[in-house]
């Protein structure tokens, strides 16, 4: 299959992580050759993102309305080598579904909380769904928000083989940089020492994926 | 932690035994187990505790309230 790495960040459980993380695998990927993050969320949070700060993003971030028209993600963004989609909290949207047609790789990040595990229960689903247009789908569960001493963080394992899915062995910590990345309008890639455990989750995360 | 991690696989399982439309035999089996094991008294009060908040306190509550139930938010204007 030629064109670009599509890379779709979904999950129908707001707040689970998907802009964090579609912004930092842009980020990542943009240093190996240009990447875009397409903004499929109406409430456009990576494009704020983008917008906020003085510095400007390292990939191009762009908001797409996906409306009743006929849409080809794959044909719209052939001109970079890598595209992240950051799908809205809502599988059900047109939005989403396109994400999971014109995808190679589902991101579908998990946090260690039972309510954001259970709303997420569908998903294995909705990929089974997705893979009959989109057979060459690959789709991997991220636990993210994950803290070293937390009971919660350390059961994850156990629940996510529920899912059927396979779970990416890089998990994201819960890390104040994240945020701090958001509101100065950069990554953790542009925070210099601050940003270095980030970097370094997100590269093995990158490296995953690739591989 | 043994307990919170059996704790939270056997609630996924039972969420996930709940969303499907024709659980196997074996899922069928475990559910039934699940429902016969006796709730805690721990659990029977959360429930109880839990009852009395009237759903509509959500809806009714100003909208400047979003911000303080999801402080984390990043609210476009
Ligand atoms: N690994 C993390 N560490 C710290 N905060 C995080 C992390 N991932 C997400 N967050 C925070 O959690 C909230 C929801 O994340 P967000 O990426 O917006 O999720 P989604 O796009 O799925 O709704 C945001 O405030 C974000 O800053
Ligand atoms: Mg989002």
């Amino acid at each position: 299959m030629g064109g670009p790495l599509v890379i779709a960040v979904i999950n129908q459980k707001g707040g689970a992580g998907k802009t964090t993380v579609a912004m930092h695998l842009g980020a990542g990927l943009a240093r190996r050759a240009s990447a875009v993050v397409v903004d499929l969320d109406p409430q456009g949070s990576a494009t704020q993102w983008a917008a906020a700060g003085t510095q400007s993003f390292p990939a191009t971030v762009k908001h797409l309305r996906v409306g009743a028209g006929p849409v080809d993600l794959r044909r719209d963004f052939r001109a970079y080598p890598f595209v992240v989609l950051d799908c809205p909290p809502a599988v059900e949207s047109r939005a989403a579904a396109l994400a999971l047609q014109s995808c190679d790789v589902a991101v579908i990040p998990v946090l260690p909380s039972p309510m954001d595990l259970w709303a997420s229960l569908r998903l294995p689903q909705d990929i089974d769904e997705a893979r009959r247009l989109n057979p060459r789908l690959r789709a991997y569960l991220l636990p993210n928000q994950i803290e070293a001493r937390s009971a919660l963080s350390a059961a994850m394992q156990e629940a996510l083989a529920e899912f059927g899915l396979p779970v990416l062995r890089t998990p994201v910590r819960r890390r104040g940089i994240y945020k701090t990345a958001a509101l100065e309008g950069v990554s953790a890639y542009q925070l210099g020492a601050r940003g270095q455990s980030a970097v370094a989750e997100i590269e093995g995360l990158i490296e995953e994926i690739l591989a | 932690m043994t307990s919170i991690k059996d704790k939270l696989a056997s609630s996924v399982r039972q969420a996930k035994a709940g969303a499907e439309p024709a659980p196997a035999e074996k899922d069928e089996k475990e559910k039934a187990e699940t429902r016969k094991t006796p709730r805690s008294a721990s659990a029977t009060a959360k429930t109880a505790a839990a009852k009395p908040a009237p759903p509509q306190s959500l809806a009714a509550a100003p909208p400047d309230s979003a911000q303080e139930l999801f402080p984390d938010r990043i609210w476009p204007d």
